[in-house]
């Protein structure tokens, strides 16, 4: 055997080897493609405005007949997130079922459908009593579009289509953050003072001043935070974005250095009083006196 | 009351108890029947026809036991089963599917067919609604759909009593006949041309589904309720059709 006949040999093999697995790629092309061809095509959006949990929202579903059969539409069903679903205290929109003339879709046909999921009944002044909604977490959720459909004469079957949608805690709840958060210093500063500070001063004018640091500090965080939502390039003394009822309860903590800043963004000098929270100072303490320095004349001229 | 006809007045009761069950299972699947006939319609009606069939299907096995009992449910539901397969078969505009549902309604129009034939003329007589000519127009009407002409030749020449076909069923076996052998569409006009009628006559393939046509029409015109013009014309055509086809190896 000479080295040509080697090389053409060598070549013949290459070339079976590739008409082989074109051929296998076909094959399988074809399968992949008839189990495609065996689905109604359902396409799902939305057009969102208002990314709060309570906000109002319309799915639009679009079912097309993309194959060779007719299909028969059972009807259409929009399952919203469990999350979703727990904060707004409600269910996901009814199943929509096509008129009896429309249910055959023949290749070609398309039919389109409308899911309205109402605003919830949220109320600004008692969001707070909802545990489901104020640890609702911001982000990315999965909206399940399922068609129900029949390709003649098989059974029923389902198919799914998911939609990703952005939610978010109604701007109440991250208020209500901002409320817990302030109520939460007022309470640590008051005790921490009742407790440390010499004289101790009364149960009654404690809790008065525990009351009055709340309610300030709780109109400063609810002003930081409606700034903070509506406004770009707020200037706080504390970086910090506020997303959940969790980061309203941060804001709430910062609410005295906040509200002083805010003051000074306002009216530009900031207040005395309230004072800032700052540790009492400790009980003097008997200890041996220090000497005294000597007396410094006053320097007269002006400082750096 | 003496003890003897006490006696008999048990035994009475006890009959009477022993056939109750027996009264009972036999009103309970009419009952039944009737029923799914009811939901069926409503399902059809809210377009769930796949639904609907499956359950006139079931329906269907149900009244094997109370055919004798229950003729107009059994004729209702025969009737129904295969209408709405055949309505079904109309409105899909896929073949393999249509053809499907084609075949089903032409199954269930033959089995209409079969047992009507069985039917006593007294029995006959009974049905509220005898719908035996419908049901052949039906039958030819499914055949085309299923794309398959020769079984409507092959159905219409088995029907066991030429009474059973109507007018419809007539004419469709005719213009049928007239598509074959290349199954293209004919005008009326071009109908009434004699070289078109002779070829299409003593075409190879369809010399003998004529033959047959012509053979049954005869027999029909003259048993069938028609007017007298009507009878005169139909006995000439098929006269004219025998006529033709026995001359088409000369042509």
């Amino acid at each position: 055997m000479n080295v040509s006949t080697v090389r053409r040999a060598a070549s013949l093999a290459v070339g079976l080897i590739g008409a082989w697995s074109a051929t296998l790629t076909a094959q399988v092309g074809a399968v992949a493609l008839k189990s495609l061809q065996a689905l109604p095509q359902v396409t799902a959006s939305t057009t969102q405005h208002n990314r709060s949990v309570g906000a109002a929202l319309d799915i639009r579903v679009r079912v097309a007949n993309l194959t060779e059969s007719d299909i028969t539409l059972e009807k259409v069903e929009v399952f919203m997130p469990g999350e979703f679903l727990a904060a707004r205290e409600g269910g996901s929109p009814p199943a929509q079922e096509p008129k009896p003339s429309s249910k055959l879709l023949h290749p070609g046909g398309v039919q389109a459908f409308l899911f309205t999921v109402p605003p919830g009944s949220l109320r600004w002044v008692t969001q707070w009593a909802n545990p489901q909604l104020l640890a609702f977490v911001p982000g990315e959720y999965d909206v399940v579009v399922r068609t129900h459909f029949q390709v003649p004469p098989a059974g029923v079957e389902s198919v799914d289509e998911t939609l990703k949608v952005s939610f978010e805690p109604p701007l109440g709840v991250l208020v209500w953050g901002g409320v817990a958060g302030a109520v939460l210093l007022a309470a640590f500063v008051c005790t921490y003072r009742y407790l440390r500070q010499t004289p101790r001063t009364t149960l009654t004018v404690a809790i008065l001043q525990a009351l009055a640091l709340a309610a300030g500090g709780a109109v400063s965080a609810a002003v930081a935070i409606i700034l903070l939502d509506r406004l770009k390039g707020v200037e706080l003394p504390v970086n910090v974005t506020v997303k959940d009822f969790y980061g309203g309860i941060v804001i709430g903590l910062f609410s005295y250095k906040i509200g002083d800043s805010l003051y000074t963004q306002f009216f530009g000098t900031a207040t005395e009083s309230p004072s800032p929270p700052t540790p009492p100072s400790p009980a003097p303490v008997a200890r041996a006196t220090p000497p005294t320095p000597a007396p410094v004349a006053p320097s007269t001229s002006p400082g750096p | 009351m003496s003890w003897l006809s006490f006696s008999g007045f048990v035994q009475l009761l006890l009959l009477l108890l022993s056939t109750l069950p027996v009264a009972v299972s036999a009103q309970y699947p009419a009952t039944s029947v009737a029923k799914s006939l009811a939901q069926a319609r409503q399902l059809i009606q809210a377009g769930n026809t796949t639904e609907a069939l499956a359950l006139l299907d079931k329906a269907l096995e149900e009244t094997t036991e109370i055919e004798s009992e229950n003729l107009d449910l059994r004729e209702e539901l025969l009737f129904e089963a295969a209408g709405a397969n055949l309505e079904f078969a109309q409105t899909l505009s896929n073949p393999p599917q249509y053809r499907f549902y084609a075949e089903k309604a032409r199954a269930r129009l033959l089995d209409y067919v079969a047992w009507f034939k069985g039917l006593s003329p007294a029995n006959v007589n009974k049905l509220t609604r005898n719908r035996i000519e419908t049901v052949t127009a039906f039958l030819g009407n499914a055949d085309i759909r299923m794309g398959d002409q020769r079984k409507l030749f092959e159905d219409y020449g088995n029907i066991p009593n030429v009474t059973f076909l109507g007018p419809d069923a007539i004419e469709l076996w005719k213009s049928t006949l007239y598509t074959c052998p290349n199954w293209q569409p004919v005008s009326s006009e071009e109908r009434g041309d004699p070289k078109l009628r002779r070829r299409k006559i003593c075409s190879d393939t369809c010399t003998e589904d004529w033959r047959v046509y012509a053979s049954t029409l005869e027999e029909w015109a003259k048993v069938f309720y028609l007017r007298a013009t009507v009878r005169e014309s139909k006995l000439r055509d098929a006269k004219q059709i025998k006529q033709i086809a026995e001359h088409c190896p000369q042509l």
